[in-house]
């Protein structure tokens, strides 16, 4: 097996991909020979990082809670064969107690980050390649136990729920659905935790640090790529050992 | 994938045939040394990577062979960088059919051999080694007539969470693999003469086909490189979506 070429000629569509997890998965899937749709609202980001890919990468402007902007994806990528593998990596978390979460705030989290997980899995439904297709949902630690942030954690559990709907429901197309779920990642994203608050709880990981984005996107490169071809329905931590 | 740990020599036991010999056969062509452990002997190793592979036929329920096996290892090989727990024996009988007989032999081979030869790795491993366990889908969702089996796996499952708890702030993963049903010439019989349990794994698997060997295979090569570096105490299930669904068995 040729390790270089593990996506030679995939299209893989990744949202939120303009920065932290979501651009490293880009590097990594272009360096495996994937043809790239960079998703993201983050237009100059967006654009920089496709104009780093080179040619077989481009940027296209998606709001993931709008169903006109899958529609027209999904027209795209039929138009070129069909797409083989999406990243639902785009997502807000902004952790808020109880007290401070109101109905306005918790839609804003199912929106973006339920809702447009929920979109992009009917995206592929639709638009898979006829051979079949990989989808690797971002959920979170926060979507295996409870954490302070309940509409963020209530929207990660959500997104656990749906990949195993979309791996049983789905399967007979060959389209295989898992969903990931990383803990202290040290990403821009981060930046709603202190620093030290950060630093102080990458300690309390087993492993001692806290992840990288590289190592988020070598998980996600594996369930994209056919080394994972009996994997579907999975939710696999990437913590070093948080919720173990 | 490159073998990350601070050294290029692994334990598989269950070598000798099914998911053991595809772990081997993937580890091998990854560049690590293999010491390949079964009960029967480990025959038909291609000559391109014969010197990478120490054979010990030997039966893990005898209390010393764990430690002999990491032994041999060490001086063979000069280090261990990579423990595979794979050796099982199946166990189809109910709680009330178990009796002591059968669930000390299930025990015995597939959680206690499994716990001492990870204690003795453990004494002898580096920082950066790995350690996965070969668990089962059964620990995540039963069937009836598998109890001492599912309870041996779901003692290894908790093994896998207990060492990534205790050995990780010393530079060791251990995670485990979950296979569902994976087609090898014992299943493949049994799914020809039981309906029951075609019923329960081939139709209650969601995706197309059955396992492979090479599909947990693939998915220990991949816990065992260094792009799971902060995966620790995971149980990955390779089974088709069986766990995922709520079909009725």
């Amino acid at each position: 097996m040729d390790r270089n070429k593990r996506l030679d000629g995939r299209l893989i569509v990744i949202t939120g991909a303009a920065g932290g997890i979501g651009a490293e998965v880009a590097r990594q899937a272009c360096q495996e020979g994937a043809r790239i749709i960079v998703s993201d609202v983050r237009e100059s980001d967006g654009q920089a990082l496709a104009s780093e890919l080179g040619s077989r990468a481009r940027f296209v402007r998606h709001d993931v809670t709008s169903e006109d902007e899958w529609s027209s994806l999904a027209e795209t990528c039929i138009a070129e064969g069909g797409v083989h593998g999406l990243v639902n990596n785009a997502g807000i978390y902004d952790p808020r107690l109880i007290e401070d979460t109101d109905a306005a705030f918790f839609d804003r989290n199912m929106r973006i980050n339920q809702l447009g997980t929920f979109l992009g899995i009917r995206f592929v439904q639709k638009a898979a390649a006829p051979a079949g297709a990989s989808i690797v949902n971002a959920s979170s630690l926060a979507g295996l136990r409870g954490t302070k942030g309940i509409a963020y954690t209530a929207t990660k559990w959500a997104v656990r729920g749906m990949t195993k709907t979309a791996a049983v429901e789905l399967a007979p197309r060959n389209i295989r659905a898992n969903s990931i779920h990383p803990a202290f990642i040290d990403t821009p994203m981060l930046a709603a935790m202190s620093r030290e608050h950060f630093e102080a709880r990458a300690k309390s990981i087993p492993l001692g640090r806290a992840g990288t984005a590289d190592d988020v996107a070598s998980l996600v490169l594996f369930l994209l790529s056919d080394e994972s071809a009996f994997i579907t329905g999975a939710e696999v931590a990437i913590d070093g050992g948080l919720s173990a | 994938m490159i073998p990350t740990s601070p050294h290029p020599a692994a334990i598989v036991t269950g070598a000798a045939r099914g998911i053991g010999r595809a772990t081997m056969n993937r580890l091998l062509a990854a560049g690590w040394s293999v010491v390949a452990v079964d009960r029967e002997p480990v025959v038909g190793i291609d000559a391109a990577t014969e010197d990478r592979v120490l054979a010990v036929q030997c039966d893990l329920a005898d209390p010393s062979m764990p430690s002999e096996v990491v032994a041999k290892a060490v001086g063979h090989f000069g280090g261990l960088g990579l423990l595979v727990n794979n050796a099982g024996i199946s166990g189809a009988k109910s709680v009330a059919e178990t009796d002591d007989g059968n669930l000390a032999q299930i025990m015995d081979v597939n959680f206690t051999a499994a716990f001492r030869l990870t204690r003795e790795a453990l004494r002898v491993m580096q920082p950066g080694s790995i350690i996965v366990q070969v668990a089962s889908v059964l620990c995540i969702r039963a069937t009836p007539g598998t109890s001492a089996y599912t309870a041996s796996k779901a003692a290894l499952a908790g093994l896998t969470r207990q060492v990534a708890a205790e050995y990780g702030p010393r530079g060791i993963r251990c995670n485990a693999v979950a296979p569902g049903l994976i087609e090898t010439d014992l299943t493949a019989e049994k799914l020809k003469s039981d309906a029951g349990h075609r019923r329960i794994w081939k139709d209650g698997t969601p995706w197309p086909r059955l396992g492979r060997p090479d599909d947990v295979a693939a998915a220990i090569a991949f816990l065992a490189s260094a792009d799971a570096g902060f995966i620790n105490g995971h149980i990955l299930v390779v089974d088709g979506g069986w766990s995922a669904g709520a079909t009725a068995a």
